[in-house]
């Protein structure tokens, strides 16, 4: 029966319930869509950095990060792949020449980063091809082609076959350049990446500029959670002469937006989940105040004190529930609506490498973390009025 | 056969640091089976007397034995334990739970002593419809009067069969024929199944059906007797 007195108990002052289970449910509803949302912008975001420019994991001769220098290739690169694919845990390798270069078409010129890249490789680490709006990928019966963004395109007025001339250093270290014909315009949701980024075939590359071996191995891992994992791995069958990186190495603004998103996610839920708990604070000190007297003659009767401290603790926690569940059903649905139709934002935040519409996903960790949030919160804020009511004395409290 | 006995007890309170003497220094005794009025004026004690009698209260000093077993140093554990199964109470403003039922209201205190439902919801049936309330059993106190209200009170006290019922001025908010009604369904509780009661009034109704009358004055008991043969008890 204190079952059923405690959830009698929250509608005898039904304003007052009524308010807190609304302020739990809105309080519960956005802060899991907010936090989705917020999750899924990161994790977009991401995921299109892991999967068009870096792939998980990088190898690449010890300061080739720092210099750029076309020189720095990697030594043995075909034992290295060799090795690193016997690793388990990696999924496909591509292997890449990198070197800056001028791009120019009669119209105007550009600096770039050129990447000279396997097809075929290629495709198995990256979703760029995804990202192509004009014309098609690189194969091999293309002659000298490349693939240019659409910010580029329009910068240097190019079009689908139009000659663009890439002048780069060669490996002796001179001068030299080459003819490309566009064969693909693709747009990415990440303006850096766009502005600054041209691809072409690997052999054309390795013809024009005389290296031989590749300047980064790009590494794909089958399952992301095991990349520290996987990254030591790497490291232990290679010598010092190799650098492995990891993308939060190679793409540290990356990371640290995650963390800042995540920071925010954790401090906007911390700032509803406190709102929350002040609301129910208070509501619990007027129950016990009002029932003082009550709770003095259930003392009285031989109510034990652990009984009255579970009962007022049953009161607040279904209030919470009612109101939590309630919130967490909507947002499940706002998310769910949301993942359905998007939701459109600034195209303006490509210089993030946001996608103008966000397609959130339900995160079953924040989901987890929400309702857990939801009982600590009960159990914590509610005992501090209920152990209040412990303090009460029934002689007093029936003389009152 | 004694019930109670109170030896030399004395309560004395520190509001604000002023140490006010509630009891001072009380010897009694009750048997099974009494009906005992304690009287006296506001402020006298009555209530402190009771509440120390029931367990709700410990004395400052003195000893306090039901049944032959001191409970005033119980702890709070076992002396709430000992309020449950052997008291019933009766308060002045009834005090019945607003979101239970007449019928639920009886029940928990049985609930709270871990009887089943059924047996539960039989007793309290039982007294409910002995106490003339058999229309209402599914009532809430709000739709109840004072007179039913207090009636449920009563059953409530003695649901779990205590040894004893204190009641704090049980008729203090009756009027005329709700006293009348309530002091004679507790007279024939005290006859025929004997259930012994102790109560704290300002009522001379309640006065004129007690048995024993103990008079109360500034803590210390002033008279006590019973009145059909008259006798005296020591103070």
């Amino acid at each position: 029966m204190t079952n059923k007195l405690a959830w009698k108990n929250i509608w005898r002052n039904k304003t007052r319930s009524f308010v807190f289970i609304s302020a739990a449910f809105l309080g519960f509803a956005i802060a899991l869509f907010t936090l989705n949302t917020m999750k899924s912008i990161s994790q977009q975001r991401l995921d299109d950095a892991i999967n068009i420019q870096t792939s998980y994991i990088q190898i690449h001769k010890k300061g080739f990060i720092e210099d750029k220098e076309i020189t720095f290739t990697i030594p043995d690169a075909d034992n290295v792949i060799s090795k690193v694919k016997s690793i388990n845990g990696v999924e496909s390798i591509s292997k890449h020449i990198s070197s800056n270069a001028v791009m120019a078409s009669p119209e105007n010129n550009i600096v770039c980063e050129i990447k000279g890249v396997v097809p075929e490789q290629e495709n198995k680490i990256s979703v760029l091809k995804d990202f192509i709006i004009e014309g098609e990928q690189l194969n091999d019966l293309q002659k000298t082609p490349i693939l240019v963004s659409k910010k580029t395109a329009d910068k240097l007025k190019l079009k689908l076959k139009s000659k663009v001339v890439v002048t780069l250093k060669s490996a002796n270290g001179e001068i030299t350049g080459g003819t490309f014909r566009v064969v693909g315009i693709f747009a990415t949701p990440s303006t850096p990446f766009d502005e600054g980024t041209a691809i072409a075939r690997y052999n054309d590359l390795e013809l024009l500029s005389g290296i031989k071996l590749p300047h980064e191995l790009a590494i794909k891992i089958a399952d992301p959670s095991k990349l520290k994992e996987v990254q030591s791995k790497i490291q232990s069958v290679l010598n010092n002469e190799y650098e492995v990186n990891d993308w939060m190495y190679l793409l540290p603004e990356l990371f640290a937006f995650d963390s800042f998103i995540n920071m925010i996610g954790v401090l906007f839920t911390v700032i509803i989940i406190l709102g929350l708990g002040f609301s129910l604070m208070n509501t619990m000190n007027m129950i016990v105040q009002e029932r003082t007297k009550e709770l003095g003659m259930l003392r009285a009767i031989g109510q034990k004190k652990w009984s009255v401290f579970s009962m007022l603790l049953k009161e607040a926690g279904l209030m919470m529930s009612i109101g939590a569940s309630g919130g967490i059903l909507l947002g499940v649905l706002f998310v769910y609506m949301s993942s359905k139709h998007g939701i459109s934002i600034s195209e303006g935040l490509g210089f993030l490498g946001i996608r103008p519409t966000i397609y959130p996903k339900l995160n079953p960790e924040l989901l987890g973390m929400i309702s857990i949030m939801a009982i600590a919160l009960t159990l914590l804020i509610s005992a501090i009025p209920a152990r209040r009511a412990l303090k009460i004395k029934p002689q007093e409290a029936l003389r009152d | 056969m004694k019930v109670i006995e109170l030896k030399n007890v004395s309560k004395i309170y520190n509001p604000k640091g002023i140490a006010v003497q509630a009891v001072n220094n009380v010897s009694i005794e009750f048997s099974q089976g009494e009906f005992t009025a304690i009287v006296g004026a506001s402020g006298s004690g009555k209530t402190t007397l009771l509440n120390i009698i029931g367990g709700i209260d410990t004395p400052s000093s003195g000893e306090v034995y039901v049944n032959n077993k001191q409970i005033n140093q119980l702890s709070e554990r076992k002396l709430t334990e000992f309020r449950r199964d052997n008291i019933g109470f009766i308060f002045q403003q009834y005090n019945l739970l607003p979101v239970l039922t007449a019928t639920e209201n009886v029940e928990f205190i049985m609930e709270l002593q871990g009887k089943p439902k059924t047996e539960r919801e039989a007793r309290a049936k039982e007294l409910l419809i002995a106490i003339g309330l058999g229309e209402k059993l599914n009532e809430r106190p709000s739709k109840l009067s004072g007179g039913q209200q207090q009636r449920v009170a009563v059953a409530r006290a003695l649901a779990h069969k205590p040894k004893f019922v204190i009641a704090d001025e049980p008729t203090a908010n009756l009027d005329s024929k709700s006293t009348e009604d309530l002091l004679q369904m507790m007279q024939e509780l005290n006859q025929k199944e004997g259930v012994t009661f102790i109560f704290s009034t300002h009522d001379q109704r309640v006065v004129d059906k007690a048995k024993r009358v103990i008079v109360f004055e500034d803590g210390k008991v002033k008279e006590d007797y019973t009145k059909n043969d008259n006798e005296k008890h020591k103070i």
